[in-house]
C-alpha cells in the first residue's frame, strides 16, 4: 500500500475537497491561491523535504495574514510526499495539477522536476523554485521552469575554482546515480576550465544505506579534496568514515545537502566547505533572512531557520510575489495558471538582500552562490 | 582617412589594455594551500609538529598530510608563519626539476621565468609567487607564497633543510 502525506496549511477539508475524485481543470476559485508540491517527506530526504515545505508555508502564512486585513488573497500549500523518488514525484505533481492548483512550487527532488516538464509544460503552468540546481531543468525543454536558486553550473564552477585557488590537483567526485547528465556535463566543465581531472568519480544511489565501499575508495586514492554533489546521508556517512580514518584533505558538499548535513557535522565536530546559495541563516544584515526568522516563529515556535527552509522561504516569497502582481494586472480577476506563470517570467523582486529576476527567455532568477566553511570544532567559518 | 586612423589607433589601444586585462586576471594566483588560506593562524592546520625555526618564522608539518602532489610524491609538506600568519608553503619532491615544472604546470601553465633548473610562477601583478628549485640530487623543493604577507622574508629565505618525515621531529603539537 502506498503511503501518502498529505499537508495543507489551510482546513483539513480543503485536501478533502481537492481530491475528491471529481477533476477541477479550473483555477482556485474566489480568495484563495493554491499551490501543489510534491517533496520527500519521508525517507533519506525526509528533513530536507520537510524544511523546503516549512518556509514555504511561513511565507505563505505570513502572506495570508498580512492580507487578510486588505482583502487579500490567501496562499495555500499542498504537499504530497514523494519520499525522494522521482516516479512519485511525477505522480504527485499529475494529481496535483488534477486537483486544480495554480502553479507547482519547492519540489525537493532534480529528477523528478525534470520528469514533470512535459506535464508542467502541457498545462501551461509554472514550476517554481524547484530545491535543486540540476541543469536538466535549466535547458530550453524546461522553459516553465523558474529558478529561484543558481544551477550547478555556478556551484560547480565555485567549487572547482576553489580547488585551484587552494592548490589542490588530487579530486574525487562524488555524485547521485540518477543525476540528469547535464550535472554531470556541467561539473566535467567547471573542472575542465581548470585543468583538473577527477582522479575517482562515484555514483551513489542516494537512499543506499552503507558507503563503505565508497569511503574506502576515496582513502585509496589519496585525494586532496572530495567533491560531493549528493544529499545529505550519503554525505554525511562518507565524511564520517573518512575523518574516522584520518583523511588529510577536504570535503566540499553541494548545496542538496542542505541543513541537514550542517547539523550533522556540527555534532559530530566534523568539517566540510559547503556552498550555499543563499545567504547565510546566520547572516544579521540581511533582511530576507530576518523575515524568513519572523515569519517561520509566527508559524510555529518549534521551526529553526536553517539554509534549507530559507530557501523553501525565498521560492514561498517569490509565489506570493508572482501571484499579487498577476492579480494586480488581471483587476481582481481570477487568477488563471497562464496568467500567474506570465506574471513570473516578468518578475524581477528584491525580498531583501536577495534578488529573483526574470525576463523573457530568462528562467534563471538568481546567481548568488556563495560557500561557508564548517570548521573540525563545529564552528561555521570562512 | 584621419577617421579611419582615428579608429584603428582607438582599436589598437584596447587591444593593448583588453592584454593587459587579460594578463592580470590569468596571473598565477593561489589563495593558501589545501584549504589553509594565507594568513591564518597555526591553528587553522589542525594536528602538527614544528619542523622548523628560523628567525621569527617557524614552519609546521601537518600530522596527516596527502603525500601526493598531483602524480608527485612528496617528502615534506611544511607551513611556514610569521608572526603566527601563514605566508608560505614548501614541497619537497625525490624527482627531478623537470618533473615537478611539469607536474605543476598540469593546472597553473608554463612557468613565467624558467632559468636552468630554476622556474617561477607569478608577474609583478600576481598576489602569489611559486618559485621551484633543485636543493639536492633528483630533489627539488617548490615554494609557493604570499606577496601580501611578508614576502621579504620569503624572498630572502634560503631553501628550507629537506623535510622530515612527520612525526621525526616533534618538538610541539597542536590538536584539534
Amino acid at each position: 500500500m502506498k503511503r501518502r502525506h498529505l499537508v495543507v496549511s489551510g482546513p483539513a477539508t480543503l485536501a478533502a475537497s481537492m481530491f475528491s475524485g471529481l477533476p477541477i481543470r479550473a483555477a482556485t476559485p474566489g480568495n484563495v491561491i493554491k499551490f501543489g508540491q510534491s517533496a520527500a517527506l519521508s525517507g533519506a530526504q525526509a528533513s530536507y523535504g520537510r524544511d523546503i515545505r516549512d518556509g514555504i508555508l511561513a511565507a505563505f502564512a505570513a502572506a495570508s495574514a498580512a492580507g487578510a486585513s486588505t482583502g487579500g488573497p490567501r496562499f495555500e500549500l499542498v504537499t504530497l510526499d514523494d519520499a525522494g523518488s522521482k516516479d512519485r514525484c511525477a505522480e504527485n505533481v499529475s494529481n496535483l495539477i488534477e486537483g486544480g492548483v495554480s502553479a507547482i512550487v519547492g519540489l525537493t527532488n532534480g529528477i523528478g522536476a525534470e520528469a514533470c516538464m512535459p506535464l508542467v509544460n502541457n498545462n501551461q503552468m509554472a514550476l517554481l523554485g524547484t530545491a535543486s540546481g540540476n541543469m536538466g531543468l535549466r535547458t530550453g525543454a524546461a522553459n516553465g521552469s523558474f529558478h529561484v536558486r543558481a544551477g550547478y553550473d555556478l556551484e560547480y564552477k565555485r567549487m572547482a575554482n576553489y580547488v585551484k585557488d587552494f592548490g589542490m590537483s588530487r579530486i574525487g567526485y562524488v555524485y547521485l546515480r540518477d543525476t540528469s547528465p547535464a550535472n554531470l556535463a556541467a561539473m566535467a566543465q567547471a573542472l575542465n576550465n581548470v585543468s583538473v581531472t577527477p582522479i575517482e568519480s562515484i555514483a551513489v544511489d542516494r537512499n543506499a544505506s552503507s558507503f563503505a565501499e565508497v569511503g574506502n575508495k576515496l582513502l585509496a586514492a589519496k585525494l586532496d579534496c572530495v567533491l560531493l554533489s549528493v544529499n545529505s546521508g550519503p554525505t554525511a556517512a562518507i565524511i564520517d568514515q573518512m575523518s574516522q580514518a584520518h583523511y588529510p584533505g577536504l570535503f566540499y558538499a553541494s548545496s542538496y545537502a542542505g541543513q541537514d548535513l550542517m547539523n550533522a557535522l556540527v555534532a559530530k565536530k566534523q568539517s566540510c566547505i559547503m556552498s550555499m546559495v543563499v545567504p547565510r541563516p546566520n547572516s544579521g544584515s540581511s533582511n530576507v533572512v530576518t523575515r524568513c526568522r519572523q515569519d517561520l516563529a509566527a508559524l510555529s515556535p518549534e521551526l529553526k531557520l536553517g539554509m534549507t527552509t530559507l530557501e523553501g522561504y525565498i521560492a514561498g516569497r517569490t509565489a506570493v510575489e508572482a501571484a499579487r502582481a498577476a492579480l494586480k494586472v488581471g483587476n481582481g480577476e481570477r487568477l488563471s495558471r497562464s496568467r500567474l506563470k506570465e506574471s513570473l517570467a516578468a518578475l524581477r523582486t528584491d525580498l531583501g538582500g536577495y534578488r529573483v529576476e526574470f525576463a523573457p527567455g530568462v528562467t534563471q532568477g538568481s546567481q548568488y552562490v556563495d560557500l561557508i566553511a564548517i570548521d573540525r570544532y563545529g564552528r561555521l567559518v570562512g | 582617412m584621419k577617421t579611419m586612423v582615428g579608429i584603428a589607433c582607438k582599436l589598437s589601444a584596447a587591444f593593448v589594455l583588453g592584454l593587459v586585462a587579460a594578463g592580470g586576471v590569468n596571473a598565477f594566483e593561489l589563495r593558501g594551500f589545501r584549504g589553509v588560506s594565507w594568513g591564518e593562524g597555526v591553528e587553522a592546520l589542525g594536528a602538527s609538529t614544528v619542523a622548523q625555526v628560523v628567525g621569527e618564522v617557524t614552519c609546521y608539518q601537518r600530522e596527516h598530510e596527502n603525500m601526493l602532489y598531483g602524480n608527485t610524491p612528496l617528502n615534506g609538506v611544511r607551513y611556514c608563519f610569521h608572526k603566527d600568519r601563514l605566508f608560505m608553503v614548501t614541497l619537497d619532491a625525490p624527482v627531478t626539476p623537470k618533473a615537478f615544472v611539469a607536474e605543476f604546470q598540469r593546472l597553473y601553465g608554463r612557468p613565467d621565468s624558467l632559468r636552468g633548473e630554476a622556474a617561477s610562477w607569478g608577474t609583478k601583478v600576481s598576489g602569489t609567487r611559486a618559485e621551484l628549485a633543485s636543493v639536492g640530487h633528483d630533489v627539488t623543493q617548490l615554494k609557493i607564497y604570499s606577496k601580501k604577507i611578508e614576502p621579504g622574508v620569503a624572498q630572502r629565505m634560503k631553501p628550507l633543510p629537506l623535510a622530515e618525515p612527520p612525526g621525526s621531529v616533534a618538538v610541539r603539537s597542536r590538536s584539534g
